[in-house]
């Protein structure tokens, strides 16, 4: 069969040649086909072309693993709490410089703070959380950011160690205290790590393994460093990431709609059973 | 005693002896979590025993429970 495909493909190719150069076509072939050889080869040229479209839908989900049929799980954006990314996966060639993830509402919530201190500045903590085999440090709502009692001028925000204390014992409560590596200030303008600043990232690093310091202006510019100091020192610039968290009713909402009016044309193959896929609605912007 | 320094991870259960101060409950965690210079790390810091404000210098109570410290946070 698919010898006698080959064949009248050629067959179809040389008659358009013979056609285009003028020549007569043979008067006789081999084996007397019906219709002759250019129909007959185009019916195999499509047979063929068939044959390969019904192949590359059968292993285009290796491939594309996910491309197709995304089902909304509600629960499994609850359950995650946080945004999808690019796992780091050993030994490839992954970038794992770590990354900061910041919810918009986490994000609101440092903006308000600042917004409420006009003409100081204004520092405060937060929980981040790691996201599991990754490098990328996450803040999931804007409960995770708050503040302690300070002093405060245009230049400078000074938490004293029992402030701090006192929130590291309510973290302890709350079995937090492991996820309270995140501290941010303000700056009136510009948004750098100054020397104080570096001064207090190195005071921090006497006792912390690593933590995350961000430094945010009124005008919402943002910078965020990763400080990491045993075993190994690492002190590195990181991308911060904002996304914003659908909430579970407009994942159903879109769910229900997606499954009344949005229709595939029926598969010419069977699907794959027993692929699951895992998604979350998120919506990400960058900044640097 | 539950002894718990800001940054790292977990938190350590301490025997205090006799006559222990706060410091040397916090110097003894922090030769256990492997601080570099545990004596002058943890005079940089300000302990809370039991959610209240304590000196390093403050024995500590038979009935104390916990130690939460942490230096203070400077920014400008």
């Amino acid at each position: 069969m698919a010898f006698d495909c080959l064949r009248h493909c050629f067959g179809l190719v040389k008659g358009v040649i013979l056609l285009r150069s003028g020549a007569r076509a043979p008067q006789q072939t081999k084996v007397p086909v019906r219709g002759g050889p250019v129909f007959t080869g185009l019916f195999h040229v499509l047979l063929i072309l068939f044959t390969i479209y019904g192949i590359i839908r059968l292993v285009s989900p290796l491939f594309f693993e996910g491309s197709q049929d995304l089902p909304i799980d509600p629960e499994a954006v609850m359950q995650l709490q946080h945004p999808l990314t690019t796992p780091y996966h050993p030994g490839s060639d992954t970038i794992v410089a770590p990354q900061l993830l910041l919810e918009q509402s986490a994000l609101d919530m440092i903006a308000a703070y600042v917004n409420a201190a006009p003409g100081t500045e204004i520092s405060g903590f937060g929980y981040v959380k790691k996201l599991p085999g990754s490098n990328v440090y996450y803040v999931a709502t804007a409960d995770d950011i708050f503040i302690t009692e300070q002093l405060v001028t245009i230049g400078s925000a000074h938490v004293k160690g029992a402030d701090y204390s006192l929130a590291l014992d309510r973290a302890m409560d709350e079995e937090r205290d492991d996820e309270l590596r995140l501290q941010w200030h303000s700056h009136p303008s510009d948004v750098y790590f100054s020397p104080t600043d570096r001064t207090n990232i190195e005071v921090f690093g006497q006792t912390a393994e690593w933590f995350i310091s961000l430094v945010t202006n009124r005008q919402g510019e943002l910078r965020a460093r990763f400080d990491s100091f045993r075993p190994v020192r690492i002190g590195v610039e990181i991308e911060v990431v904002v996304y914003r968290m659908a909430d579970a009713a407009m994942i159903e909402r879109a769910r229900t709609d997606v499954a009344a009016l949005v229709h595939q044309p029926k598969p010419l193959l069977p699907k794959r059973r027993g692929r699951k896929h895992t998604t979350a609605a998120v919506v990400v912007t960058t900044k640097q | 005693m539950k002894v718990k320094i800001a940054g790292t991870t977990g938190s350590l259960d301490v025997e205090v002896q006799d006559g222990y101060t706060v410091k040397d409950v916090l110097v003894e965690a922090a030769n256990r979590l492997g601080l570099e210079n545990p004596v002058e790390t943890v005079e940089r810091l300000t302990p809370l025993v039991d959610s209240k404000p304590a000196q390093l210098s403050d024995p500590v109570a038979p009935q104390a429970r916990r130690v939460a410290a942490a230096p203070n946070a400077v920014n400008g």
